[in-house]
């Protein structure tokens, strides 16, 4: 990398602009290489060769045997399958509920705290403090804190008020709403992007509104909303994608998607069929459950862009 | 940013037939109630946690009481050093001949991984944002859209493809499937750190240029030092989100001796017994205590890095 620099500064200045933008354009290819190399063999010659062994009967790596080309076979299997199915409309519950749930919730908090209340800061940290702790720890703190006898502390909390208790885990519903909870619990990181939007919307906008006579609410949908339209699209397709993952909860809070296959989402299903014991040789279905999660992700990505199309505006009148 | 919108706000406008002294009056009562508010949603975040370091502290009779016991007493102190030696545990860590309590076998090889990933993800990250941020070439634009494409790809969807790669290459049971890819870039990292560049004055470079300054120098020497709170936040997302992954090394790491905490946490839950979530607590109150010295010593570039990230993008 030196040398190059070297060469670039060593040339003559009176050369071509040419050479210099040849130059430029070699540097460029040098510093981005790692990211060239990153991207060929970690994500996309992955989503192509799970493409490839999704159309065959690849059951364990082995160099010495190639697998077999079968076709849409393994398609034909995972639309047979009544787990992928349950797996998939888990996964669409939570997500249609999880996304909007936490975008609306760090959406009013950052509004709550934009209105100038002492202890910003502190308020910040506090709110955003449990996305550092996400993992196991917290899911295992969450799975006692739902316990359920009163012992558990949301439990013993609901049976003051006369709601409660609930078997979280018991039923199908309670437990879909536990790992709901555990997620919005996590609408911190939302709300200080939003809190930073906000923040960054000109007051002038605000004055003229209220010199014309716009209320609290008012100032809200037509003042805040449309200034802050990009980062709450940005929040939402970051928040689809994590959530169409979601892994640690299922796993740990409602231990492995329970009960029954109630929230057994397609990250867990996808984990099991690609890698637990019991399900060994499955390579050529979990390539297609592969396959399938990158379509799905790759649709909803794009239907999110055409719909906010004309309805996120953006002050530099494109997409910036 | 803030204290000039603060500032201007502040200013109430008087409407007619409303007293200024009756509009400010209910300004001051909307604010103690929005304030109110913010209290009770920081006290609902904040009860899992206190939750989580009072049950570490508690015998494991009190664990189970009805209604739960909300200050331990005692506060047992030796759940902590029980929870990391625990019987439940099979590896032992001896450094110097010295045998230290098992779950440090854990700590310790997360520390490695951690470190080595976030080294990778911060160099990579620099090297290849200051090509898309400061480096004109054709197919530039393109490329870029590449790497944003790649932050909407699911991890999940490569798992299976990226698994056998490193099978193949006899990586598996190693820690190198998690530490090498992070030497490549990650796509949200390189954006972050674009995003930062873009904002330093071009006149550097070009007075740096004249003064016969490569482009590896320009970097090294300008971008670099300049862009330590850019670099900061991407090191502490870094450290967060591989100190608690738990996916990658559920997948590559089988021998014990090599686990990670979060893989050790999720593994030995069993072995505790269902008696002892005093002690699983004091293992989980350990395991995420590092994330939380780092969040509060460096919070400034946390918030930073979302800033830069989401509201720049």
């Amino acid at each position: 990398m030196v040398a190059q620099a070297q060469a670039v500064t060593a040339s003559p200045r009176k050369r071509k602009r040419s050479s210099f933008a040849r130059a430029e354009t070699r540097a460029f290819y040098l510093f981005i290489s790692p990211w060239i190399f990153g991207f060929i063999v970690f994500s996309a010659g992955p989503i192509l060769a799970a493409a490839w062994f999704s159309l065959t009967n690849l059951t364990d790596i082995d160099i010495n045997h190639l697998p077999k080309f079968v076709g849409l076979e393994q398609y034909k299997a995972l639309l047979d399958d009544r787990l992928f199915w349950v797996s998939l409309k888990a996964t669409a519950i939570y997500t249609l509920v999880s996304v909007p749930l936490n975008i609306v919730a760090a959406l009013l908090m950052a509004t709550l705290l934009n209105q100038k209340i002492p202890g910003l800061r502190l308020f910040r940290t506090i709110y955003y403090m449990p996305t550092v702790v996400a993992g196991v720890a917290s899911a295992l703190l969450w799975s006692q804190l739902l316990r359920s006898d009163t012992s558990g502390l949301i439990n013993w909390l609901l049976s003051q008020v006369g709601l409660g208790p609930i078997d979280w885990f018991g039923s199908s519903n309670w437990a879909m709403v536990s790992l709901l909870m555990y997620n919005v619990w996590y609408f911190g990181s939302a709300m200080v992007i939003f809190l930073a939007a906000l923040q960054g919307v000109p007051t002038a906008l605000y004055e003229a509104a209220e010199i014309d006579g716009a209320n609290a609410v008012r100032r809200f949908w037509n003042v805040s909303l449309p200034m802050i339209s990009p980062v709450i699209l940005f929040n939402a397709v970051i928040g689809l994608i994590n959530s169409l993952q979601s892994f640690i909860p299922p796993l740990i809070i409602t231990n492995k998607g329970g009960p029954g296959f109630a929230t057994y989402l397609y990250g867990l299903n996808l984990f099991d069929r690609a890698f637990s014991d019991t399900q060994q040789g499955h390579g050529g279905y979990a390539a297609a459950m592969s396959w399938v999660l990158f379509l799905i992700s790759l649709v909803l990505t794009v239907v999110f862009f055409r719909v906010s199309r004309g309805i996120v505006y953006y002050e530099s009148g494109g997409p910036g | 940013m803030s204290s000039q919108s603060q500032g201007a706000r502040s200013v109430a406008l008087p409407r007619a037939g409303v007293s200024l002294h009756s509009q400010r009056r209910t300004r001051l009562i909307a604010r103690s109630f929005y304030f109110i508010l913010a209290c009770l949603g920081a006290v609902v975040m904040i009860i899992p946690l206190y939750w989580l370091i009072v049950t570490a502290f508690k015998d494991s009779g009190s664990v189970f009481a009805v209604p739960p016991i909300l200050i331990p007493n005692p506060w047992l102190f030796s759940n902590i050093p029980d929870a990391l030696n625990s019987s439940a545990l099979p590896d032992t860590f001896v450094v110097f001949g010295v045998t230290l309590p098992a779950f440090f076998t854990y700590l310790w090889n997360t520390v490695v991984v951690t470190a080595l990933t976030v080294l990778g993800d911060t160099l990579s990250g620099a090297v290849i944002a200051f090509g898309f941020a400061r480096l004109r070439a054709r197919g530039s634009n393109i490329l870029f859209g590449l790497v944003l494409a790649t932050i909407m790809l699911p991890y999940q969807a490569v798992l299976y493809p990226q698994f056998i790669l490193f099978k193949t290459l006899g990586w598996t049971d190693s820690w190198l499937p998690l530490i090498v890819p992070t030497y490549f870039g990650s796509a949200f990292n390189i954006f972050l750190l674009r995003q930062f560049f873009m904002g330093i004055p071009r006149e550097l470079d070009e007075a740096a240029k004249i003064d016969g300054c490569g482009y590896f120098r320009i970097f090294r020497s300008i971008i670099l030092p300049l862009s330590k709170p850019a670099l900061a936040a991407v090191a502490v997302f870094s450290f967060v989100f591989h100190w608690n992954d738990l996916l990658g090394p559920l997948v590559y790491i089988n021998t014990s001796g090599k686990y990670v905490v979060s893989l050790a946490l999720q593994s030995f839950t069993g072995g505790y017994g269902l008696a002892e979530w005093n002690l699983l607590m004091a293992a989980a109150l350990v395991s995420s205590l590092p994330c939380l010295i780092l969040f509060f010593v460096a919070q400034r570039y946390f918030i930073q890095g979302i800033v830069v990230s989401g509201v720049k993008g």
